[in-house]
């Protein structure tokens, strides 16, 4: 079992193969050796944490990522890999966006590849076929440009 | 998937460094062709971080594909943007040369605006797209020299039009691998293919949809593949051969191609997509230069079931393949002559 504790001081005990779905985590226990010193977690909070925990628990199985990616991989398989989430993945990412958010810097912080891959879709998803003005509204994005900048844009997208 | 809003007056976004934004737009954008392009223009006009973000992402940029029907103006700005934005990436131009119905004479004139305005990074384009019909042909004649030039992807008639000779001289395609030809017009020149092909010496793949073209065609070729006497002039660095709807193809011609590999050709692969079965399973016979159609229960299919399991056998990728007219693949040819 391996200790972990939040930025909020919350402590978990975590099985060991779930902790090392973090390359952070897995890095840290090999940098330290066999104890039972607890590992900080800096910029987790407990909120967040059980989030990630919930999600290591469930994939603890998942064959690990592969290399290809990141940037080998075809076309298709990018696609494919970019559109295909579980029901069970669906069903966890349905949280607020200040969460969802949190659950991706988490992912980042802790190296949870899956984890952060399948946030950056389920935000990704949010995106997906809609207009700039729609996407402004959904995330609330103020409009900073300039009038002049404005134009150019406006153009562009007439281009496309 | 829904994700809920919560406190919209926060704008989360900001949160993110920009290697995290980048990374959920890339779950949008892969590629930025017709459809994506589109989308990486919308996330550009949402605000001024996300643009930076998207300019500063040179891959982004490296897939040029110009319609000839979009205004001058926009054509200026879009080519602009591409060259600048990819830094001193490899570029891939797509040039899309389909016109409707009257404003053809503007294409030819935004064909020079593209070309022009890629005159100074004609050495970073790796690979050329032309799409279009054989009205498109003569934007060859203003296709500035591409020293780097990888592949090349165009309908069969602008490989055999005389445009197309004025560029060989201006770029000598000393680095061109790989060639992609999309039909053969029915009254094309066959000797003026054979010539254009045997010029592109430095070719590893090479993919020709070989409708418009004879069944001799084809057995011309694969015969000036077979080097068993150490003839290896033709297309010698050739690796992967795809024949695309060849009226006729002579099965016994396949494994002598093989057979070049092992004198030192490099081939390794030959794909085939036939459109019917009954119309193609026919033998090639030297002497008298004639094709025959094969009995499918004589000594003649024993000795092709043999020769073409001996190249199988060898690690050589041979695909034999019943298409439809969108290349769907029907059924494996190759299976069922082994099976016969």
């Amino acid at each position: 079992m391996v200790i972990l504790i939040t930025s909020d001081n919350v402590k978990y005990v975590v099985e060991k193969d779930v902790a090392e779905l973090s390359v952070l985590v897995k890095n840290m226990l090999e940098d330290i050796g066999p104890s039972d010193e607890p590992i900080p977690l800096h910029n987790v909070t407990s909120t967040v944490f059980n989030k990630v925990l919930e999600y290591c628990i469930y994939h603890r199985n998942d064959p690990p990522p592969s290399d290809d990616d990141e940037g080998c991989a075809s076309p298709l398989h990018k696609y494919l890999a970019s559109h295909i989430c579980s029901e069970w993945d669906q069903r966890f990412f349905d949280v607020d966006q200040a969460l969802l958010f949190d659950i991706i810097l988490a992912a980042n912080y802790l190296d949870i590849k899956t984890l952060l891959d399948d946030a950056c879709k389920a935000v990704a998803h949010l995106i997906q076929g809609k207009s700039t003005e729609e996407i402004r509204g959904i995330f609330n994005i103020v409009n900073d440009f300039t009038p002049e900048e404005e134009a150019r844009v406006k153009k562009e997208n007439v281009s496309s | 998937m829904s994700v809920q809003n919560g406190d919209a007056r926060v704008p989360f976004f900001s949160r993110l460094p920009p290697e995290l934004v980048l990374r959920i737009f890339e779950c949008n954008v892969f590629r930025p062709s017709m459809v994506e392009m589109w989308q990486v223009l919308t996330l550009m006009a949402v605000c001024s971080y996300w643009r930076d973000i998207a300019m500063s992402h040179r891959k982004w940029w490296t897939s040029l594909r110009i319609s000839l029907n979009h205004p001058s103006e926009v054509l200026k700005e879009l080519v602009s943007h591409f060259t600048q934005c990819s830094g001193n990436l490899p570029l891939e131009v797509i040039v899309d040369g389909i016109q409707p119905e009257g404003i053809s004479e503007n294409v030819m004139a935004n064909a020079k605006i593209v070309i022009q305005g890629l005159q100074d990074h004609s050495d970073r384009v790796q690979t050329l797209l032309l799409q279009g019909d054989h009205k498109s042909f003569e934007i060859f004649d203003y296709v500035i020299a591409l020293p780097h030039l990888e592949t090349l992807d165009i309908p069969g008639d602008v490989f055999t039009h005389g445009s197309f000779d004025s560029f060989l001289n201006r770029s000598p395609c000393d680095h061109l691998q790989r060639l992609r030809i999309t039909g053969f017009p029915e009254n094309i020149k066959e000797p003026v293919v054979k010539r254009r092909l045997e010029h592109l010496s430095t070719l590893t793949h090479l993919d020709l949809e070989v409708y418009g073209l004879s069944g001799a065609f084809t057995e011309d070729f694969l015969q000036r593949l077979d080097s068993q006497n150490g003839q290896l002039k033709f297309l010698p660095h050739l690796q992967s051969l795809k024949f695309r709807r060849p009226r006729k193809f002579p099965w016994n011609l396949l494994a002598p191609a093989f057979q070049s590999t092992i004198a030192g050709r490099p081939l390794k692969s030959i794909q085939l997509y036939v459109l019917n079965f009954g119309y193609s399973f026919s033998e090639y016979m030297p002497d008298t230069k004639e094709t025959r159609w094969l009995n499918p229960s004589g000594q003649d299919l024993k000795d092709l079931q043999s020769a073409l399991r001996s190249v199988l056998n060898a690690g050589m990728v041979l695909q034999v393949v019943e298409v439809d007219d969108n290349f769907q693949v029907k059924r494996d040819l190759l299976e069922r002559v082994l099976g016969l």
